[in-house]
């Protein structure tokens, strides 16, 4: 039970005891007992329908007017008490449930008065019950009371006017939905602060009784609280908290600092309230950004406090906040608990994004370490085994000469012959493990080659600036190129290729385009799609157009640094 | 015949080497990377230039770039370029820039040592020395492009490739098994069917004929 309710029960006790209290002394001898009854079991009403109000809208405003209303109704009955020193207190706020009415009927739907006109009609509407009615109990007798009653009618009047424009534009303003709930609302409750006042000089001339007219009043009355909390429960604008305490919440998401860390400031007010997220893997509290927090749990400054946050016994973060500030930790803890799952949601997204950042940066050194290993194997090749194969080829023909015509003269021919075909292997291998092209000469001297070798005629048109180009971008840039050109000759029966590498906005643009029999597909294959994650692991982009009949399609964005 | 040899790997320069002393050639220098290869014929002038094309200390292209200075800066002296692998635009490069004679050869060429000794003796000549790789590429390129290649007959093209390769007539007849007479008749169909001016000077003709294969373009989409 929160302290809201506890209040609540305590103004519950005490109205019912004050209630108790004033018909006790209203039993005896000079009190009017069936009037001053009639009037706390008003107040009681008031009273009921505020704390039901205020413990069911905590934040709207209506609960405590209608308890001020309650208060008001209990003012009046003093003057049925048979006390005489009370009746002042009767004579003063006789009328005041009357401005206690208007006061509602401005403060619908929030509580709170809005506009200038609806402010002016509830000064208005107090000024003329509490004001007017002090001065006419002090003039009792003289010429000035007729003046003055007169007075208060016409401001009475006035104030009821403004009321009644104020609901009418309201009205209007509203939806069809509101509408429904606010018009029989206001109706009711303009005719009861109209006919209050006017019920017993309408209805004395007619011969009604006295009894029969204040007992009207009474429902009236009545009926004004219940109608209130009824309009504040169930007319639609249960809405309007939650929906404030959302776009508050939302408004804060922007924040540069952590929502639920500012939302967490913002309700225990401690400015200096930081707060940590736990991150088990590494066995340490991170930030907002993934790194180490900046603050020890464990040290020791009695100025500051520190609080563990769990979702299901599972440890999530932490709050630090200033001790000196909040002496008792369970404000702080009531309101990590509201918002435990909001600061897992947080340091998961805080977990996620700086996994995803050490994986993109892991993906990238796996491209480079392949490259580089590419490259050592293609120079390991080409400096050694090439090399040797010359160096016998070389020899088994130096030996052939120096055997002159010999029987083995032919056999050592065939052997370098031999040594060439695997010499000529080799070069092919060394080509597609990294062409010498690439190496020497970069991204478009060894595409022409490519395209120059091509079973299918091909054209390469190249409009980029190379030395803006990474060697990783254009390593994977080449394969991707090698890649669907094979594609294209094994698969495509097409009749012409193009190729087109162009450069904008510090990216290089691919485009591989054939007119075969399409149908190509990044997953048919494990080579396009090897290529794709190269792609993307160095965030660039593939699209690969492919219907059947209508031709392949491939276009490759790739930032030339990355 | 007097050669400066650029070649970095150190086995391979002294087996060259060897190689050209055993066939009467005078080696004035044999160098490992770019820089001392154009200071030593800047200092010899030659008759002709061997050199590998990725060298120290970049291994990427130099021993091209400087080959191409050569060929510029001295027309007279034959420049003959090796290397692991055969491209296009190399080719292209070296028919360029410059006049003289020019030879572009995969390095495993080198172990038939007669073919190859003649090969850059005739580029020393001023002639021509294309390895048949690169002039596959430019005859099955040519033959899928606008050109009257794709009309020849096998042997055409077969005859065709040796012209580029910068074999003579007397060559592509021993090489085919032909008499020297056929190979004529089918080189005057071959230029009929390019549309080549007949020319009776044997360098010229093979320059011709690698212009032709090399300026075709594929056929638009």
């Amino acid at each position: 039970m929160g302290s809201l309710e506890i209040a609540l029960i305590f103004i519950g006790i005490l109205a019912a005891l004050t209630g108790v209290i004033a018909i006790a002394v209203g039993a005896t001898g000079a009190g009017e007992p069936v009037a001053d009854i009639g009037l706390v079991t008003l107040a009681w009403i008031w009273a009921v329908a505020g704390i039901i109000a205020w413990w069911r809208r905590p934040t709207n405003g209506t609960g405590p007017l209608l308890l001020i209303g309650a208060v008001s109704v209990f003012l009046v009955s003093t003057g049925y008490v048979g006390a005489p020193g009370l009746f002042w207190v009767n004579a003063v706020f006789a009328t005041t449930p009357l401005g206690v009415a208007i006061h509602l009927l401005m403060a619908f739907p929030s509580g709170r008065v809005r506009g200038r006109l609806a402010v002016l009609a509830v000064v208005l509407g107090y000024v003329t019950c509490i004001v007017f009615d002090t001065a006419r109990a002090l003039t009792a007798g003289t010429a000035a009371f007729e003046v003055l009653s007169f007075l208060q009618s016409v401001l009475g009047l006035t104030s009821m006017a403004l009321a009644a424009i104020v609901l009418g534009r309201r009205l209007r303003a509203a939806d069809a939905a509101h509408r429904r709930v606010l018009l029989p609302l206001f109706t009711y409750g303009l005719l009861a602060v109209i006919c209050l006042p006017l019920l017993p000089n309408l209805l004395f001339p007619m011969g009604v009784g006295f009894d029969v007219v204040v007992s009207l009043q009474g429902l009236l009355l009545a009926g004004l609280p219940v109608a209130f909390l009824l309009g504040v429960l169930r007319g639609g604008f249960t809405r309007t908290t939650p929906l404030e305490a959302l776009s508050e919440w939302l408004a804060i998401r922007g924040a540069s600092r952590p929502a639920v860390a500012q939302a967490l400031a913002t309700t225990v007010g401690d400015d200096t309230l930081r707060v940590a997220y736990w991150d088990a893997s590494r066995g340490q509290y991170i930030d907002e950004r993934g790194e180490r927090a900046p603050f020890d749990p464990d040290a020791a400054d009695p100025d500051r406090a520190w609080l563990q946050v769990r979702v299901d016994d599972e440890l999530v973060g932490g709050i630090e906040y200033d001790a000196r500030m909040i002496a008792e930790p369970w404000p702080v803890r009531r309101a990590a608990e509201v918002l435990a799952i909001a600061l897992d949601r947080e340091r998961l997204t805080t977990q996620l994004l700086v996994s995803n950042e050490a994986l993109t940066r892991s993906r990238v050194r796996i491209v480079d370490a392949a490259d580089r290993e590419r490259s050592r194997i293609a120079r390991d090749l080409h400096d050694g085994l090439q090399m040797q194969l010359v160096l016998l080829g070389i020899e088994a023909q130096t030996i052939a000469d120096a055997a002159a015509e010999s029987a083995t003269t032919g056999d050592i021919e065939k052997l370098r012959r031999g040594i060439d075909l695997a010499a000529a292997d080799l070069r092919r291998l060394v080509h597609d493990v990294l062409p010498a092209a690439l190496l020497e000469r970069g991204l478009v001297a060894a595409t022409e080659d490519l395209v120059d070798r091509l079973s299918v005629p091909g054209t390469l048109v190249a409009e980029v600036d190379e030395t803006a180009i990474t060697t990783s971008t254009a390593h994977t840039a080449y394969f991707i190129i090698a890649e669907a050109l094979s594609n294209t000759v094994k698969h495509a029966d097409a009749s012409h290729v193009r190729v087109t590498l162009g450069q904008r906005d510090g990216r290089i643009t691919i485009a591989i385009e054939d007119d075969g029999v399409g149908g190509a597909r990044i997953g048919a294959g494990v080579g396009l799609r090897g290529l794709a994650d190269r792609v993307d692991a160095l965030q660039g982009t593939i699209a690969i157009r492919s219907e059947p009949l209508r031709g392949t399609n491939i276009e490759v964005e790739l930032p030339c640094a990355s | 015949m007097r050669v400066v040899i650029g070649e970095d790997e150190v086995l391979l320069r002294e087996g060259i080497a060897h190689i050209l002393t055993n066939d009467g050639f005078e080696v004035l220098a044999a160098v490992s990377d770019a820089v001392e290869l154009e200071h030593e014929v800047e200092h010899h002038l030659p008759d002709l230039v061997l050199t590998d094309i990725r060298m120290p200390p970049t291994h990427t292209d130099e021993g091209l770039l400087a080959a191409l200075r050569i060929r510029r800066a001295h027309p007279g002296i034959g420049v003959v370029v090796v290397s692991q692998h055969v491209q296009r635009r190399y080719a292209a490069e070296l028919l360029e820039d410059g006049a003289g004679g020019f030879g572009y050869l995969l390095k495993q060429r080198i172990s038939d040592v007669r073919t190859f000794t003649a090969d850059i003796r005739r580029v020393a000549a001023g002639g021509t020395a294309l390895d048949p790789e690169v002039v596959s590429v430019l005859v099955a390129r040519a033959s899928r492009g606008t050109s009257a290649v794709a009309h020849l007959t096998p042997r055409q093209v077969e005859v065709l490739g040796l012209m580029a390769q910068g074999r003579s007539n007397a060559a592509i007849a021993a090489q085919l098994v032909l008499s020297e007479k056929a190979v004529v008749q089918h080189t005057s169909r071959i230029y009929d069917a390019l549309g080549l001016p007949v020319d009776a000077d044997d360098h010229r003709r093979v320059l011709a004929v690698i212009r032709h294969l090399q300026a075709v373009v594929p056929p638009a989409p």
